[in-house]
C-alpha cells in the first residue's frame, strides 16, 4: 500500500497523483483448474477422450488468470461543474472526464466519483464503468447533484482497474486535476419576529421595558418632579383635584442580541437519513431571526458554538447583513458536515463571554441533544446574559431508541425552562408557526 | 437527497449469462438426462442472478458442467462437449461479474461498454480454447490420451509465455 505519491507516467509529460493504492488478486478463477482436473479424471476413468479434451477450456482460463497483471493507474481525472455558485436546490451537472495518460490499455475501468459529503445525487449516477480505454483516450460521464447551503468540495474519485478476466485488481483514489468547489449561499429568508427577554441597551427600539419614561404603554402616575416634560403631565387629574402628577410610560428600547448557533458535533442530528440536520435548521432559524431582529432595530450579531469559532459583533445595516448571509452559508463553523476537532466547553464559553457586549442577550439555536449544552446555557444565563432558546427537534419516534432520545430531550428542555430560560420547541411546522405558538413578539 | 443504490446486476450481462448457459445446455441435447441437468443448472444461474448470490450461480454452473460429464459418458461428440463447457464457463464468469458490478456501481450506472468488452473477452477466450482443442484433437487423431497431454503442455507453455 502506497499513499499520496506522484508518479511520472512513461510519456513524461503528465504527473498522476494517486492515493491509497492497493493491488490484490481477486481469486475469482481459483476453482477453474479443478474443472479441468475433474473432466480429465472422469474422461480417463471412463475412457472418453472428449471429456479429457473439455479440460482445455478450464486450463486456458487458469493460464490467463495466472499470468494476468493489473494495469497501472495512469489516469487523469478532470471534473467540471455547470454552475459553481448555484442557488439552493438547483441541480448542478457534474461532468467527469477520465483520461488514460499511460502506456497500457485499461480493459476494465470503474470509477466512483467523490461526491461532496452532504450533497445528494439528483439525477444519473456518480458511478461509471468503461472499457477499453486506450492510451490517450478519454471517457466521460456526468450526473446531477442538488445544491444545498455551504461550500462543498469534491473528494478524490475512487478508481478500480481490473485485467480482462478480472483475476487481479488495483484500487486507488485519484484526485481531480483541478479543484471545483461549489458555493451555495441561500438568502436569509423573511424576517421572523422572535420574543426577546427583558434585557435592553440604551438605544430606542421596540422592546417594552419596565423603565418609566416616554413611550406609548401606560405604566404608572407619580409625583410631578421639576423638569418633567409638559406633555406627560396628567392635566385631567390637575383639573379634578389640583394635584400635579406625571404619567410614566414604559420606555421602548433596543436589545443587543447575539444569535448563537450550536454547531458542535453533538448537534449534527436528524430524524432520518434523508432529513435536514438540526444544524442546518438552526442556521436557517438564525438567518430568519437576524432579519426579523434587525428590522425591529435591534443590533444583532452571530456566533457559532463549535470547535471552529465564528464571531460577528452585533450590528445592523446592509453591509452587516451581507456579512451574515455569507458567513451562515460558507463559514466552516456552519458546515453541513460535522467538525472533527474536539470541543472544549469551558474555554469556548469563556471566550464567548469575553466577546459578548455588556447587556447583550443571547438567542441560542440548538437541538439540545446533550446535557453539556444545558449546563453551558445555564452558566451563560446566570452570568448576566439573558438566554432564550429556539430548538429544532431532530428526534423521531420510529424506534424505542429514538423515543428514548425524544424523552431525554424533552427533559432537558424542561430543565432549561425550570432555570428560567424560555425555550421554543420547533418540530416539523414552519419556524414562524412555532414562534407564534410560543407567544410571538412581546 | 441521495437515493439508495439499486444493487441489481446490469441487465445486459444477466442476459448474456443466461444465453451462454442455454447454449451450453442445448449442446447437451444428445442425452436427455444431461439436457435436464443442464436446464436445471441454467435456471439456477438465472435465480442466482436474481438473488444476487454467488453461491447459487456457482451451483448452477456446476450443474451444467455435471450435465457435460453425463453427456460425455453417453458418448456425445467432443465438439459439442467443448462448446457446452465453454458455455458453462462463460455463463459463470459473466454472471459473477454482473453481480459484482451491480454491487459496486449499481444498476443506474453506465456500464454497457465494460459489460460488452468483458462478455466478448470471456466468450472469445472460451471459444478460442475450444477451437484450438478441437483442431489439435482432429490433427493428432492418435491415441485418446495423446491430445490432452499435448494441450496441457501447450497451456503450460502459454502460461509461461504470458508471464511478464
Amino acid at each position: 500500500m502506497s499513499t499520496g505519491r506522484t508518479r511520472r507516467s512513461a510519456a513524461g509529460r503528465e504527473e498522476v497523483a494517486v492515493e491509497d493504492e492497493t493491488v490484490r488478486r481477486t481469486g475469482r478463477w481459483r476453482g477453474v483448474s479443478a474443472l479441468a482436473l475433474v473432466a480429465g479424471a472422469v474422461g480417463i476413468l471412463a475412457a472418453v477422450p472428449g471429456l479429457v479434451l473439455c479440460g482445455v477450456v478450464g486450463i486456458a482460463f487458469a493460464a490467463v488468470s495466472r499470468s494476468a497483471r493489473p494495469p497501472p493507474v495512469t489516469l487523469r481525472i478532470e471534473r467540471s461543474v455547470s454552475e459553481s455558485r448555484p442557488a439552493p436546490d438547483e441541480t448542478v451537472t457534474v461532468t467527469v472526464e477520465v483520461e488514460n495518460v499511460g502506456e497500457a490499455i485499461c480493459n476494465d475501468l470503474r470509477v466512483v466519483d467523490g461526491v461532496p459529503p452532504g450533497l445528494g445525487v439528483a439525477e444519473g449516477s456518480p458511478r461509471f464503468a468503461t472499457a477499453p480505454l486506450r492510451p490517450g483516450e478519454t471517457a466521460s460521464f456526468s450526473y446531477g447533484i442538488a445544491a444545498t447551503r455551504g461550500v462543498h468540495r469534491f473528494e478524490s474519485a475512487f478508481v478500480l482497474l481490473r485485467d480482462t478476466v478480472g483475476a487481479t485488481e488495483r484500487v486507488a483514489r485519484v484526485p481531480a486535476a483541478t479543484d471545483t468547489p461549489l458555493t451555495c449561499v441561500p438568502p436569509l429568508g423573511f424576517g421572523i419576529e422572535g420574543s426577546l427577554r427583558d434585557q435592553t441597551i440604551d438605544q430606542p427600539g421596540r422592546v417594552l421595558t419596565d423603565v418609566g419614561g416616554s413611550g406609548v404603554a401606560f405604566q404608572a402616575t407619580r409625583e410631578y418632579r421639576p423638569g418633567d416634560p409638559l406633555s406627560r403631565v396628567d392635566w385631567n387629574r390637575l383639573a379634578k383635584t389640583g394635584d400635579l402628577s406625571t404619567v410614566d410610560l414604559r420606555e421602548e428600547r433596543a436589545a443587543a442580541v447575539v444569535l448563537l448557533v450550536d454547531a458542535r458535533e453533538e448537534a449534527y442530528r436528524a430524524s432520518g437519513p434523508e432529513a435536514e440536520s438540526a444544524v442546518s435548521r438552526s442556521v436557517r432559524a438564525a438567518g430568519a431571526l437576524y432579519v426579523g431582529l434587525t428590522n425591529a432595530e435591534n443590533p444583532t450579531g452571530i456566533a457559532a458554538l463549535s470547535p471552529d469559532p465564528y464571531w460577528l459583533a452585533p450590528g445592523s445595516g446592509p453591509t452587516h447583513r451581507a456579512q451574515v448571509r455569507e458567513a451562515l452559508a460558507t463559514h466552516p463553523a456552519f458546515a453541513p458536515a460535522p467538525p472533527d476537532e474536539p470541543f472544549f466547553p469551558s474555554i469556548r464559553l469563556r471566550r464567548l463571554r469575553r466577546r459578548l457586549p455588556a447587556r447583550a442577550q443571547v438567542v441560542v439555536c440548538a437541538p439540545v441533544c446533550d446535557d453539556a449544552l444545558v449546563r453551558l446555557l445555564r452558566r451563560l444565563d446566570v452570568g448576566g446574559h439573558r438566554v432564550s432558546v429556539v430548538s429544532p427537534d431532530p428526534t423521531a419516534t420510529d424506534t424505542p431508541g429514538s423515543q428514548l432520545a425524544r424523552t431525554e430531550r424533552r427533559v432537558r428542555l424542561s430543565k432549561l425552562r425550570a432555570a428560567g430560560i424560555p425555550v421554543i420547541d420547533w418540530g416539523d411546522e414552519p419556524l414562524a408557526v412555532a414562534l407564534a405558538r410560543a407567544g410571538g413578539s412581546r | 437527497m441521495s437515493h439508495a443504490i439499486d444493487p441489481s446486476p446490469p441487465r445486459l450481462s444477466e442476459g448474456v449469462a443466461v444465453v451462454a448457459g442455454a447454449v451450453g445446455t442445448l449442446a447437451l441435447a444428445v442425452s436427455p438426462a444431461a439436457f435436464g441437468l443442464g436446464a436445471l443448472g441454467t435456471v439456477t444461474v438465472g435465480a442466482g442472478l436474481y438473488r444476487r448470490s454467488h453461491a447459487a450461480v456457482t451451483l448452477g454452473a456446476t450443474g451444467v458442467f455435471c450435465g457435460v460429464l453425463l453427456a460425455g459418458l453417453a458418448d456425445a461428440p467432443p465438439e459439442l462437449l467443448l462448446l457446452s463447457t465453454a458455455g458453462t464457463v462463460v455463463a459463470w464468469d459473466v454472471a459473477t461479474f454482473a453481480i459484482d458490478l451491480g454491487a459496486e456501481l449499481g444498476r443506474a450506472a453506465e456500464t454497457r461498454r465494460l459489460e460488452l468488452v468483458h462478455a466478448g473477452a470471456s466468450t472469445g477466450l472460451a471459444l478460442g480454447a475450444a477451437v484450438v482443442g478441437t483442431l489439435v484433437y482432429r490433427l493428432v487423431g492418435g491415441g485418446p490420451a495423446l491430445a490432452p497431454v499435448v494441450l496441457l503442455c501447450g497451456a503450460v507453455v502459454l502460461a509461461i509465455a504470458l508471464r511478464p
